[in-house]
C-alpha cells in the first residue's frame, strides 16, 4: 500500500489549498483521510475530485469547542465551533491510530494481520511517547502551567496534560486580536506571573512585543500549533517533543 | 603643636580614623543578614507531606521524583514503607513520577498514598508485573 501525504511539513493547514496535482492524487486514490472537525475548508474539493472513501479522522473522537473568531467564516452555533487541533493529545493520536487501521482493513482485508501488527508496534511507541510528555510536563508545578500562546491551538493539549490556555488571538492566524483582549491579557499575565508567552512564527509581531514589554514575560519560543514542523519536528513524535519541551522549559 | 611633622600627621589621621569609622558605621546601608525567619518564610512554602507505599510483591526498589528531582528512593523488605518528606503543595495539586521494581515476576499492585497536613490520605495505584512507573498526580478535593 502507497500512502502520500498532501500536507507537507511545515505547511499550515489553515492556509492550505490543494493544487490541481494533489488532487490528480487524491483522485487515483482508494481512501482519503482528512483530519475533519472542520479542519480542511477545501473539503468540498477534495469530495469533486474523488469517488473514494472520505475518512475524516477527527470526526471520531472526542471535541472540544472553541471561539470561531469574528472573522471566521466556519460555521458554529453561538460563536462556537469545534477545535480541530485534537493531534496534541497523544490519547487522541492513539485512538485515530485504530481509526485508521479499522478503515484500512475494511478497504483490504486480505492484509489485516499486517494492518493489525503496524498499528501495534505504533500504538505501543505512541504509549511511549505520551508517558515521556507526561514525565516532563511534571517537571512543572502544576500552578505553573500557564500557557499564553498566539493561537489557540493548544486546548487539548491543556485538558490532557493539566495547563490552563490563554490564547492572544482567536481561531486562526489570521484573526487581529482585540485592543481590549491584548489589555485583559497583560492584566492577567501580570497577576498570574506567567513567566514566558509562545509565539507563532509568521503573525503580527506588534501584539506580542506589546505584551512582552508590558508584562515583562519572556518570549518562550515558536511551538508548531497546526502540524508538522521542519528537521527534528517533521515526525509526530518530534513535533510533540519540541513543543513540550519548549513549552516546560520556558515555563520552570 | 610640638614635635615631629610627621608624628603630627599621624595624629591627626588617627584622630579623623576614630571619627570616621563611627560615623560611617551610624550612617550606611547594610543588607540585613538573613535571619533565621527569613529562612524559615521560604521553608514556609513548603509542608511535611506523609507518604506511604505499599506493595503486594516484596521485597521492591522504589524512587519517587517531584518537579524532576528524587525526593524519596529506597529497597523495602516489607509490604509497606513510610516516610515524612517537605515539599510545596499548591492548591493545583501536585504530580509525583512513582518507579518501582521488584525481581519475582508477579501481577503486583502499588500503592502510593500521599496526606498533606489538614487534609484526607488521597492514594494512586499502578499495576505491573515486574516493574511500573508512572506519573500520579494529586490533589486536594
Amino acid at each position: 500500500m502507497e500512502v502520500t501525504g498532501v500536507i507537507k511539513p511545515g505547511i499550515d493547514p489553515h492556509e492550505y489549498e490543494p493544487t490541481p496535482a494533489d488532487l490528480a492524487q487524491v483522485h487515483d486514490a482508494k481512501l482519503v483521510l482528512t483530519s475533519g472537525k472542520e479542519l480542511e475548508s477545501y473539503q468540498s474539493k477534495l469530495q469533486e475530485a474523488t469517488t473514494a472513501d472520505i475518512l475524516k479522522v477527527g470526526d471520531h473522537l472526542p471535541s472540544l469547542k472553541m471561539k470561531s473568531g469574528e472573522d471566521s467564516n466556519k460555521p458554529g452555533q453561538n460563536g462556537m465551533i469545534q477545535d480541530p487541533h485534537w493531534w496534541h493529545s497523544v490519547a487522541n493520536v492513539k485512538q485515530a491510530t485504530k481509526v485508521v487501521r479499522d478503515e484500512l482493513i475494511k478497504l483490504d482485508p486480505s492484509d489485516k494481520a499486517e494492518f493489525e501488527q503496524n498499528a501495534t508496534t505504533y500504538l505501543a511507541q505512541l504509549t511511549e511517547l505520551d508517558g515521556w510528555v507526561k514525565r516532563k510536563v511534571a517537571e512543572l508545578p502544576r500552578d505553573k502551567r500557564k500557557l499564553v500562546t498566539s493561537h489557540d491551538a493548544f486546548q487539548y493539549f491543556a485538558h490532557e496534560y493539566g495547563f490552563t490556555i490563554e490564547a492572544i488571538e482567536g481561531i486562526s492566524p489570521e484573526v487581529e486580536a482585540s485592543n481590549r483582549h491584548v489589555s485583559e491579557l497583560i492584566d492577567q499575565i501580570k497577576n498570574q506571573g506567567v513567566k514566558a508567552i509562545f509565539l507563532e512564527t509568521g503573525l503580527n509581531p506588534k501584539v506580542t512585543e506589546e505584551i512582552t514589554k508590558e508584562t515583562g514575560a519572556k518570549s518562550g519560543g515558536s511551538l508548531y500549533p497546526d502540524g508538522l514542523g521542519t528537521g527534528d519536528a517533521a515526525t509526530y513524535s518530534g513535533m510533540m517533543k519540541h513543543n513540550v519541551t519548549t513549552i516546560v522549559d520556558a515555563l520552570k | 603643636m610640638k614635635g615631629s611633622p610627621l608624628v603630627r600627621l599621624v595624629l591627626v589621621i588617627a584622630a579623623l580614623l576614630a571619627v570616621l569609622w563611627p560615623l560611617r558605621t551610624l550612617t550606611s546601608h547594610h543588607d540585613s543578614p538573613q535571619t533565621p525567619t527569613a529562612v524559615k518564610t521560604a521553608a514556609n512554602s513548603e509542608v511535611t507531606v506523609h507518604m506511604v507505599l505499599t506493595s503486594t510483591t516484596w521485597p521492591f526498589s522504589f524512587e519517587v521524583t517531584h518537579l524532576g528531582k528524587v525526593i524519596w528512593k529506597g529497597d523495602s523488605s516489607a509490604s509497606s514503607i513510610a516516610q515524612d518528606i517537605p515539599l510545596s503543595f499548591p492548591a493545583e495539586g501536585i504530580d509525583l513520577v512513582l518507579n518501582a521494581h521488584w525481581q519475582e515476576e508477579k501481577q503486583t499492585a502499588i500503592k502510593l498514598e500521599v496526606t498533606p497536613p489538614d487534609s484526607d490520605p488521597m492514594a494512586r495505584t499502578l499495576w505491573g508485573t515486574t516493574q511500573v512507573g508512572d506519573v500520579l498526580t494529586f490533589s486536594k478535593p
